[in-house]
Parts: C-alpha cells; sequence; structure tokens
C-alpha cells in the first residue's frame, strides 16, 4: 500500500520548533516568552487569533534609512556627472 | 557670500518641485505644511552660511569615504537629529551647494513608518550545537 507524505514547504526549511508550551495571558494580557533570544519583536496579529513574533535588533537613530541611502546614492552618482537641478528659489516661501 | 542651492537628482529635485507645486496649490497637509516650514527654513541658512550654528552641520566621515566626495549632514531643527537631517554636499559648480538627500523620507512620513526607535531585521541566528550525537 503506498504511504502518502507531504513535501516540507521552501520556506519552512531550515526552521524547527525548539519548544512548544500552552501558557496564559496575566491580568494585563501579558504572556513571557520561555527562553526569548531577542528584546525587541515585530508582532502580527493574525485574524486567527495567531500572532507572529519576528525578532528585531534596534539600530542607531544616527543610521541612515535605506530610502534615504538610495536617495543619496543617485544623486551623488549625477553630481559627480557635474549634475544638479538648476538652482532653486527660496525667496517665495520664507516668511517675512 | 551667499550659496546656489540646487537639488540632486532625479529623485531630490522631483521630490522638491511637488513639494512645492502643492505648497503653491495649497495641497500640503498638516504634516508635510510643517516639515517643509523647517526645510525652507534650513535650506535659507544653508543658502546663507553652510555652517550656521541651527543646522550643526557636520562631514560624515563614513559617506566621505563611500563616495569620494564630502558628504555634510545638517539638521532641519536646531540640535535635533530626529526631527529631520539634510544631506549635501559642494558642487557642481563653484559657489553651489547640492542637497543629496533628506530624511526622513516624505514617504516614509505618510506611512507613519518613521519612528524614533528604528528596528531592523534581526541578524541570522547560529544554529545552537545540541552535543555530540
Amino acid at each position: 500500500m503506498p504511504t502518502a507524505t507531504l513535501k516540507r514547504s521552501k520556506a519552512a526549511r531550515g526552521i524547527s520548533i525548539v519548544q512548544h508550551y500552552d501558557i496564559a495571558a496575566d491580568a494585563k494580557n501579558r504572556i513571557s516568552l520561555r527562553g526569548a533570544t531577542a528584546k525587541y519583536f515585530h508582532v502580527q496579529a493574525l485574524s486567527n487569533g495567531s500572532y507572529v513574533l519576528q525578532p528585531r535588533v534596534l539600530v542607531s537613530p544616527d543610521a541612515i534609512p535605506a530610502r534615504t541611502l538610495k536617495m543619496l546614492e543617485s544623486s551623488v552618482a549625477q553630481l559627480k556627472k557635474g549634475k544638479a537641478s538648476a538652482p532653486i528659489d527660496l525667496a517665495r516661501f520664507i516668511e517675512g | 557670500m551667499a550659496f546656489l542651492i540646487r537639488m540632486g537628482q532625479p529623485e531630490m529635485e522631483s521630490l522638491w518641485l511637488d513639494l512645492t507645486t502643492r505648497k503653491q496649490q495649497g495641497k500640503l497637509d498638516k504634516d508635510e505644511e510643517k516639515f517643509f516650514k523647517k526645510l525652507v527654513k534650513a535650506l535659507g541658512y544653508l543658502k546663507e552660511n553652510p555652517r550656521h550654528n541651527s543646522l550643526a552641520s557636520h562631514e560624515i566621515d563614513d559617506l566621505t569615504r563611500k563616495y569620494g566626495l564630502k558628504i555634510f549632514q545638517s539638521y532641519l531643527e536646531n540640535n535635533t537629529p530626529s526631527a529631520g537631517r539634510l544631506f549635501w554636499a559642494y558642487g557642481p559648480d563653484k559657489g553651489d551647494i547640492t542637497v543629496l538627500a533628506i530624511e526622513p523620507h516624505p514617504e516614509d512620513q505618510k506611512r507613519g513608518a518613521y519612528q524614533r526607535i528604528k528596528l531592523s531585521t534581526f541578524p541570522a541566528a547560529k544554529p545552537k550545537s545540541h552535543g555530540k550525537g
């Protein structure tokens, strides 16, 4: 008799369950994560009542966001070719 | 000596055009209006004196090394980095300053994604060894 097997999805490869337990939220709706390896998490509350926690790390506020860096890179590339916009006129926007 | 302020191409230029056009049409929302006011004030200082105290201008060595061009950062609000930053460089001609980028990016503001504490993805964890076997 043939045996049916489920193929593992690509996304699940490399991830395994290391703990599973039941837990109750306290009076303030807080739960404790046992053996958590991160201090900060991104939380996704799903429509089926599940929660997905993704670990995050803090980044210095001095770091430049990716979008700004992309803008900077394109501006620098053009500036090195001697290209920039025409001089801007600030006078009409500066309140006396 | 007053500098000529130019905008980096293409993104910074189109952003400035968008902001100024909508400002003239009275279509900026409250937050954009506030941001635009700060931006114009900072650009005014930059034009007159890039080393103006309010701007707290300083060179960002890492970016200078990366791009081989002196890149400076100025604050949009006096000594308040979180209020926004301008990135700029001298050039392309003598007496010119080109604004290369601004932060927060207006798209970030629209989505409410710019927060004082930024979180990034966690670096991949090293697999734990469970001993022999």
